[in-house]
């Protein structure tokens, strides 16, 4: 009788212990995984923080002339408020894409510019 | 003595007769210098005429100031310069479709070519020419950039005989008849009228970038022709193509217009209006016409006969708060001028497919006498957005294609001389500039004084950093700096600047996120 109370007190101190310990090892896990969704947050803006800093940077050199990007035909100018008839501006499109990476996550940032320029011939030289 | 002044004398008088070279094309015969005919072309001509032998010497020796006499100052001013490669210096005009090139230099000869049908005629073109609407259409010029040959240039015209004629120019004075069409051609018999400038279209053919050439000529007249127009080759002028005739239009104008309604960089949209100002539109893909339909029927308008008409793609302010500019929508613009006896009138009009506008869909934007009492009210504004555009009429007749840069609409005007047309000291120029939205004044000043009638209108970078407005013709700066319209307020305009080229603009960004962390 002795020996099986005793039995009986060690199963349920096993039973508890491992009760215990898995509730503290979910929580160690939970706490963990909210650590790593809080951090994903951080990273994610930061990334694209990071991508769009470098898209500005690199729309600002096409405009001045200092990156290259794919130059592709979609249609002629888009419309105008202030239109032109006859002598209509030159457009080019222009796609401009920045991609960064952080570890297995990647941000990407597409624009699409059109330039207007003049025509040649007719606008050049002074009068 | 007496012998030498005699000598002198009929060297003086044959250079006074000879002086101009006028030239026409005999059929069987090919093209003749008619002070050079031999005895078959002249008894051609005499049998052309219905005159004897000698009353044909008589006839020529009268055409030099019967050709003279057509002079028309005021027309003159419309002329079209020829290409340098061809004849620096020289211009082109059209008296009805007999063609005159000449030069300002007096030392240069003017050679005169007249369309063989219209020879009998000549004597009644001067009464023609009083009809403003026989003034308006010019000949289509082809240089070698738009023929894709070097040295090559090309004159189209239609004239009154009725005849549509294309003329190579390899000097001026070596004029070759490519070809001439008129109603006695098989393929050309309900042509009843060639008044009207011809339209040139490219269209690619089945070989891989090649581009082939062809003409659009109208059959203008009173009547309802079974045939609107004819595509004809550039080089040959054989039919390729014919608009039939199937909703009963009539009294068909000279003006039309190429444009390209899908946006898709091929024209295939055409546009024809008869001259009280019905205005219709087909397709047009490679040989075929198709779908032909009103656009619109501004006739309440009581025009005499139609000037131009183009079209351009602009962002349209649309109905909304009155105050909002920044909501806008892309669409083709009609622009369109008319005669309302001797002045013009210019419209523009939103083209929209299933809409059939008329005039009470317009509003009255007439600039009044009194520049001060221009009112531009919330209320108009809205009421432009809302109907379907405006048209303004003008205080004399437009003599070239207007010209809409940055927005505003320039419109070279002559104010003519009741009595007599041709009297350039009784007509006035002028140059108007109007906003292509409302139409409301852009310049502090909207109607300028010029000094000669302007050509056709260019615009040009000036060394003020700015750009100016210049006359191609006569190489005078009518406007010193050229503002822009500016879509912040409903009068807002700013200098046009050179150093603000290229310009930039943001069509849409987006952006893709992906992965996982870890």
């Amino acid at each position: 009788m002795m020996l099986s109370s005793k039995g009986f007190v060690l199963v349920t101190t096993l039973i508890l212990v491992v009760v215990v310990s898995s509730i503290a090892f979910t929580m160690l896990v939970q706490t963990q995984l909210s650590q790593k969704l809080a951090g994903s947050a951080t990273l994610s803006f930061q990334l694209k923080q990071q991508t769009q800093i470098k898209h500005l940077q690199q729309l600002q050199q096409l405009k001045t002339g200092g990156a290259e990007s794919a130059i592709f035909e979609l249609a002629p100018c888009p419309a105008l408020y202030a239109a032109w008839s006859g002598i209509t501006p030159e457009c080019q499109w222009y796609k401009v894409s920045t991609l960064e990476q952080s570890g297995h996550h990647q941000h990407s940032v597409t624009s699409f510019l059109v330039r207007q320029s003049l025509p040649e011939g007719g606008w050049d030289g002074a009068l | 003595m007496e012998l030498y002044r005699l000598a002198l004398c009929i060297l003086l008088c044959s250079h006074q007769l000879f002086a101009d070279s006028v030239w026409s094309h005999i059929p069987g015969s090919g093209v003749v210098q008619l002070s050079e005919l031999n005895t078959e072309q002249h008894s051609a001509l005499a049998q052309h005429l219905k005159l004897t032998s000698i009353e044909t010497d008589q006839w020529l020796d009268e055409l030099s100031e019967l050709l003279d006499s057509l002079s028309c100052s005021t027309l003159e001013q419309q002329s079209q310069p020829l290409p340098d490669y061809i004849a620096p210096g020289y211009k082109v005009i059209s008296y009805a479709g007999l063609l005159k090139w000449y030069s300002d230099d007096q030392g240069k000869k003017t050679h005169w070519w007249l369309p063989w049908l219209m020879i009998p005629s000549l004597s009644q073109l001067h009464t023609q020419l009083a009809d403003l609407s026989a003034q308006l259409h010019q000949p289509l010029l082809l240089t070698e950039l738009q023929l894709e040959q070097k040295g090559e240039f090309f004159l189209i015209s239609g004239s009154s005989s009725p005849t549509y004629f294309a003329l190579r120019l390899k000097t001026p004075e070596q004029p070759e008849l490519l070809w001439s069409v008129s109603p006695s051609d098989a393929a050309f018999k309900d042509l009843a009228g060639a008044m009207a400038q011809p339209l040139l279209m490219q269209e690619t053919s089945s070989q891989p970038l090649a581009i082939s050439l062809a003409l659009l000529l109208p059959n203008t007249g009173e009547s309802a022709q079974k045939t609107l127009l004819y595509k004809v080759d550039l080089w040959t002028g054989a039919v390729h193509a014919r608009l039939i005739n199937d909703q009963n239009v009539s009294a068909l104008s000279g003006a039309l217009a190429l444009y390209d309604q899908n946006r898709d960089s091929h024209p295939e949209t055409l546009l024809l209006c008869s001259k009280a100002g019905q205005i219709w539109q087909a397709q047009i893909e490679n040989n075929q016409f198709y779908d032909l339909r009103s656009v619109a029927d501004i006739s309440g308008l009581k025009f005499t006969d139609v000037q131009f008409i183009r079209t351009l793609y602009a962002a349209v302010p649309v109905a909304g708060s009155g105050s909002d500019f920044h909501s806008r929508r892309s669409q083709w613009l009609l622009l369109l001028s008319a005669l309302q006896q001797q002045d013009s009138v210019v419209i523009v009009l939103k083209l929209q497919s299933e809409q059939n506008t008329t005039s009470s869909d317009l509003v009255n934007r007439t600039l009044p006498e009194l520049p001060k009492q221009a009112v531009f009210t919330e209320q108009n504004w809205q009421q432009i957005q809302q109907t379907q555009g405006w048209y303004s009429q003008l205080d004399g007749r437009l003599t070239q294609v207007p010209v809409v840069a940055a927005g505003v609409l320039y419109l070279p005007l002559l104010r003519l001389n009741n009595k007599d047309h041709c009297d350039q000291e009784q007509a006035s120029a002028h140059l108007m500039a109007l906003h292509l939205h409302h139409a409301s004044s852009v310049y502090r000043h909207p109607v300028l004084s010029l000094e000669k009638t302007a050509g056709a209108l260019a615009v040009k970078a000036n060394a003020q950093g700015g750009f100016a407005l210049i006359d191609k013709n006569n190489q005078q700066v009518l406007i010193e700096n050229m503002l822009e319209i500016s879509p912040d307020c409903l009068h807002c305009s700013k200098t046009m600047q050179q150093d603000s080229f290229p310009r930039w603009q943001l069509m849409g960004t987006y952006q893709n996120e992906d992965g996982a962390y870890e």
